[in-house]
């Protein structure tokens, strides 16, 4: 009994986890073929996070230039655009 | 006892093919098996400083004695992946059995890199958290994966669709290079991974094994924990292991840099997985049922949004475990139940199976899989084995699955339609032993059905005629064998229907509705000699392949996706190679093994992803000592990868490479079984990038310098 106290114990220990999903957010569009980032929108969560990939996000003012400053090839106007969330840079 | 001197061998372990549990000798070599089975059992009797045996035990009326050989190189492992239950020596199959133990000794990434050490075997990887294995030059779906006999499917046609098994409760593998239908039926066109559990615990035992490993370069945890016990005729065996690693180190080249070191952007990956198997023996009957359940999470690196990428869009200095797309999510659940009847002359093996791989990539959005696909596979293997007499056996079969794929329903790309899959086939194979001869030779049919779940879709039949003749002559000093074989595989529905994006491998793919099966012919030679203290094994092979179905680049690029567009296609291929092994066991050093093997692979038209050359050294000493800390053996290895020119249409060539790696292993002298290994892969932080890497596209390099330590625990 001893040793089936201590797997158990053991195999609790190592199936305590977490889990919630989190994701940092930003507007994009594809020109061209390449995406550029519009804004950045900061940390979704969850209900959130689903809810602002499915809606998108929608641009109020004409775009002329990337989150980073950088040029777009040709202008982003009003309307929806894409979100994408979790990605690594 | 002792062949020569006639002493019992003290503490010889004795273990059960049958019921999968054993004994232990005592001091004076005396040992008791209480667990019968009627009829029939075979027992394997193996000894540190001797040669392994294999005996068949018909009757318990009466003591058996085993003379045992003393030896100084054991190189022989048990065969089961073959039906054969023998000695790797005295088989007329291609096939190759080694315990994960041996090719973990200096220790590996994943389970795929371990099998690497085994010659003509390699990983075609992508990071390290993506690895398939590669027999001969053949991977994915020309490859047959079994656990325990329960056939493994996980999409693996997929590039980037891994190897789905964990190291977690696996005591060996068994390969076998080359086409292996008769046995397997369709897709075992390459050759086949036989995955065997680890035996339960000795008889009226019980046992606990907990490891703990951490890996410097991904920064990998890697914890596992088993509990096993047996009683009387019912035994079980609990496992739970977990896995985690960040974004992977690329070498540079610099053996000092201990530091400011580049990453490999969403190369990290995690995993879980949780396995049960309960055994269950009366008279002349044996029952096994097992579960697993397997989780993976895998990101994939070779992803950018950059206008005009290069390397550095793939590389970052700073890494996190966070979950970042574009990644895999792979649930996977595995049940097999076995039952297997011993009578005078017969054996019948019966095994049902289910397996359920759900497979989900997320491209573009975190909370919608881009890719949603569940693969259920059900099915049944049935063995009879039917004793002539001493001389002759027939061994006769029929496996069969039904097999269905669905994709979900906010599924994004659909790369292989819903679709199900009927395979049904069956074999004889009539075996014999004379003397120092052992020959084989069998027949099989096997018939595929595809039907894809739409009107008018796709709905056709493939057959396929198979058959594998082998001789083989073992003597004490040489063994010989000459095998030929043949396998079929019919095209898959992804190469039949593809048309369209696929995310993860960044290719636009158009398949080909008109493709026949795959059929391969391969004859394989073997040459072994077993000296005292010298084994040198020579293995060639020549595998014809008609019908090969390939990814052509067509150096055009779809408009819309802008990805480039491979095509299908069909030809016929001639592979060639094989292998020359060589371990050395001096006399007057009876504390060192050099152990050296070649693979060498060519292929006569230009195809990718064939396997660099390779040269495998492996120098190891073992220690003796009484410290209390020990140091138990020592190995070092270097490998050289020969440079690979013979590529593929757009395909960049490789150079040449070497690594080294070092091991030490020991042990703790205390009341419980206390073991550590401290070692390092890529000692000099060789940056390289192997030929079978996906992301050498990208010009991505492997993983640079790894120091690891792992520490076990048996109680």
């Amino acid at each position: 009994m001893k040793k089936v106290a201590i797997f158990l114990g053991a195999l609790a220990v190592f199936s305590l986890s977490s889990c919630n999903k989190c994701a940092e957010c930003h507007a994009a569009t594809e020109i061209g073929g390449t995406e550029y980032e519009l804004e950045e929108l900061g940390e979704y969560c969850d209900d959130q996070l689903e809810s602002i990939e499915a809606s998108g996000y929608d641009v109020s003012d004409t775009l002329y230039l990337t989150a980073d400053g950088d040029s777009l090839p040709s202008p982003v106007y009003p309307g929806n655009v894409e979100v994408h969330c979790g990605e690594d840079h | 006892m002792d062949n020569n001197t006639g002493d019992g061998v003290p503490f010889a372990k004795i273990y059960c093919l049958e019921t999968q549990n054993g004994s232990k000798a005592d001091s004076s070599g005396t040992w008791q098996l209480d667990n019968i089975v009627d009829n029939q059992m075979t027992i394997q009797i193996s000894a540190p400083e001797y040669d392994s045996k294999m005996i068949k035990v018909d009757s318990y009326d009466y003591a058996v004695i085993v003379k045992m050989n003393p030896a100084h190189i054991h190189l022989d492992e048990v065969i089961i992946s073959t039906s054969d239950s023998k000695l790797q020596r005295y088989s007329a199959f291609p096939v190759e059995s080694r315990k994960i133990a041996d090719l973990n000794k200096i220790e590996q990434t994943n389970l795929v890199d371990a099998m690497s050490n085994i010659p003509g075997i390699y990983n075609f990887s992508t990071g390290n958290g993506i690895a398939k294995p590669v027999i001969r030059g053949l991977s994915g779906m020309r490859i047959l994966t079994s656990q325990n006999g329960l056939r493994l499917e996980n999409q693996q046609w997929g590039a980037d669709h891994g190897f789905a098994v964990l190291n977690l409760g696996i005591d060996r593998v068994e390969v076998i290079k080359g086409p292996s239908s008769l046995i397997y039926g369709a897709d075992a066109l390459g050759g086949v991974i036989y995955l065997a559990d680890e035996p339960y615990v000795n008889l009226n035992n019980e046992e606990i094994k907990a490891s703990t490993k951490f890996e410097t370069n991904s920064l990998t945890t890697f914890n596992k924990i088993s509990y096993k016990k047996s009683k009387d005729n019912l035994r079980f065996a609990v496992y739970g292991g977990y896995f985690s690693r960040n974004n992977y180190a690329i070498g540079d080249n610099s053996f000092m840099n201990f530091s400011n070191n580049e990453f490999v952007v969403n190369s990290k990956n995690s995993g879980a997985s949780f396995k049960t198997a309960i055994g269950y023996n009366k008279k002349n009957w044996i029952t096994n049922f097992r579960y697993q359940l397997l989780y993976f999470q895998n990101g994939l690196p070779g992803h950018t949004h950059d206008a005009n990428p290069d390397v550095s869009s793939f590389l970052s200095y700073n890494r996190n475990r966070s979950y970042t797309i574009p990644a895999q999510k792979i649930l996977n659940h595995l049940v097999q139940w076995e039952n297997k009847f011993y009578f005078k002359k017969d054996e019948i093996i019966a095994q049902l199976g289910f397996t359920s791989n759900e497979l989900k990539e997320y491209g573009e959005k975190v909370s919608v899989a881009g890719i949603d696909m569940t693969l259920q596979n059900t099915s049944y293997n049935f063995r009879w084995k039917h004793h002539f007499n001493k001389h002759f056996e027939i061994v006769s079969g029929s496996q069969g699955m039904l097999q269905s794929n669905l994709n979900g329903q906010y599924a994004e790309e659909i790369l292989v339609p819903d679709a199900n899959f009927t395979d049904l086939g069956a074999f004889s194979l009539l075996k014999g032993t004379f003397n120092l001869w052992n020959i084989q030779a069998g027949a099989r049919y096997d018939q595929r059905s595809i039907t894809e779940n739409a009107s008018g879709g796709f709905n056709t039949t493939f057959n396929g005629i198979n058959y594998s003749a082998g001789i083989a002559r073992s003597s004490k000093k040489l063994t010989t064998r000459l095998n030929v074989s043949t396998g079929f595989r019919p095209p898959h529905i992804s190469e039949l229907l593809a048309n369209g994006v696929h995310h993860a491998t960044m290719q636009f793919l158009v398949g080909d509705r008109t493709f026949e099966s795959e059929i391969a012919n391969q004859i394989d030679f073997y040459l072994g000699t077993h000296f005292d203290h010298l084994e040198v094994v020579i293995n060639p092979f020549i595998n014809q392949i008609n019908n090969y179905i390939y990814k052509n680049p067509t150096g055009q690029t779809d408009s819309a996706s802008r990805l480039d567009i491979f095509e299908m296609e069909q030809t016929d291929v001639v592979f060639y190679g094989g292998d020359i092994a060589i371990h050395y066991h001096p006399h007057m050093a009876h504390w060192l093994h050099l152990e050296s093997n070649l693979s060498l692979l060519s292929t006569e038209q230009n195809l990718p992803f064939i396997p660099q050359n390779r040269l495998n050294n492996t120098i190891k000493v073992d220690i003796k000592g009484e410290n209390k800390l020990r140091i138990n053996s020592l190995s070092a290895q270097y490998i050289h990868f020969f440079a690979q020119d013979n590529v593929a249409t757009y395909e960049s060539t490789s150079p040449s490479y070497q690594l080294i790696n070092l091991d030490f292993t020991g042990s703790v002298s205390s009341k419980y079984h206390i073991n550590y290994s401290l070692g390092v892969n890529n000692l000099l932080n060789v940056k390289y990038i192997d030929h079978l890497s996906r992301l050498k596209t990208y010009d991505i390099p492997n993983p640079g310098r790894n120091i690891y330590v792992k520490l076990s625990l048996t109680i």
